[in-house]
């Protein structure tokens, strides 16, 4: 999995727009740009079953929040 | 300034000839009638009145909390707005509407007023649009700068596209300056958030979702006052206060 935080657009706004199930929202929050390759989508999508609350893969999901949150954690430690 | 210009092989004496080097913006004064027609379907504005130098000073008539107050979330928007025909200004001083064909610059600056005595969860949108007077946003299709504050707190400013926005900013931020670009019928912005002594205080922007606008339709600058969230209720009397300035250059990109 090639699955990259682009580190250096990571900013602190406040977003008024709606997510994936087009509800609503206003928060102040970390905009977190997540990079996933076009070769990689196909292969990822295809481990992940919408429907199973256990998928995706304790690797894949494992290895996707580390990196969303270890940039959340260098960014908040830089101040 | 006036000037002769040579053209077709004459010389033309043309009354204002612009100097890029020192391109003035322009105050939107929204109490200039003969300049901004209001739309205000539900009553929302009690009084606008110029204030200080050059704000525009809104106070409101209670408003319930709705989604259709605000201009960056859900789908319609009833609150109130005002506008103008979107001109540049010919080299001889004359207005000319611009349409979805052109390519156009606007810079806005945006800055809210510091005279409000009862804060509120206040939004503003300043853009280029394509039907004012909808209440569709996807039809409104409005593009431009934004602040928005919550009741006790300092604006964020940034990027108002569509029916949603992306702002940002510290304590410290006072305005925004905003560089829109019209072409191919799709507006994008781009923000830089100032303190008050004109030092960065912050940057933001945001990709416009919006497709582009159908062909040769005319277009508008507009002033919208919402809320900033879409449950956030108005009180009686509770005001804002903001100042525009902005410039708007027609482009004529060479073959």
């Amino acid at each position: 999995m090639s699955i990259k935080i682009d580190y250096q657009q990571i900013e602190v706004s406040t977003i008024s727009s709606a997510d994936t199930d087009d509800a609503s929202f206003n928060e102040e929050c970390y905009v977190i740009p997540v990079i996933v390759p076009l070769s990689d989508a196909t292969s990822l999508l295809s481990a992940y079953n919408e429907a199973d609350a256990n998928s995706p893969s304790i690797e894949i999901s494992r290895a996707t929040a580390r990196l969303i949150l270890s940039a959340l954690k260098a960014k908040m430690d830089e101040g | 300034m006036a000037a002769l210009v040579s053209g077709s092989s004459e010389w033309t004496l043309v009354t204002d000839v612009t100097d890029f080097s020192s391109v003035n913006m322009a105050y939107a004064d929204l109490t200039d009638t003969s300049t901004w027609t209001q739309v205000d379907v539900n009553s929302d504005i009690k009084t606008l009145a110029a204030s200080g130098s050059s704000y525009n000073r809104i106070t409101m008539n209670a408003m319930t909390g709705s989604t259709n107050n605000c201009w960056i979330n859900g789908t319609v928007c009833d609150a109130p707005r005002w506008h103008t025909p979107l001109y540049a200004t010919d080299s001889t001083g004359q207005n000319v509407q611009l349409t979805s064909n052109d390519t156009i610059a606007v810079v806005t600056k945006l800055e809210r007023g510091d005279v409000i005595t009862d804060t509120w969860s206040a939004n503003v949108v300043v853009g280029i649009c394509v039907d004012p007077t909808s209440n569709t946003l996807a039809t409104l299709n409005g593009a431009g700068a934004t602040f928005n504050n919550t009741a006790t707190g300092v604006p964020d400013y940034g990027v108002w596209a569509l029916n949603a926005s992306t702002t940002t900013g510290t304590a410290n931020a006072t305005g925004t300056f905003v560089v829109s670009i019209l072409a191919a019928g799709l507006v994008q912005s781009t923000s830089i958030v100032i303190k008050s002594d004109g030092t960065l205080d912050n940057k933001t922007n945001r990709n416009n979702s919006a497709g582009a606008m159908s062909a040769g339709a005319n277009l508008f600058f507009m002033v919208g006052v919402g809320t900033r969230g879409t449950g956030d209720a108005v009180l009686e009397d509770e005001d804002t206060s903001f100042r525009i300035q902005y410039k708007i250059i027609k482009l004529n990109p060479l073959a």
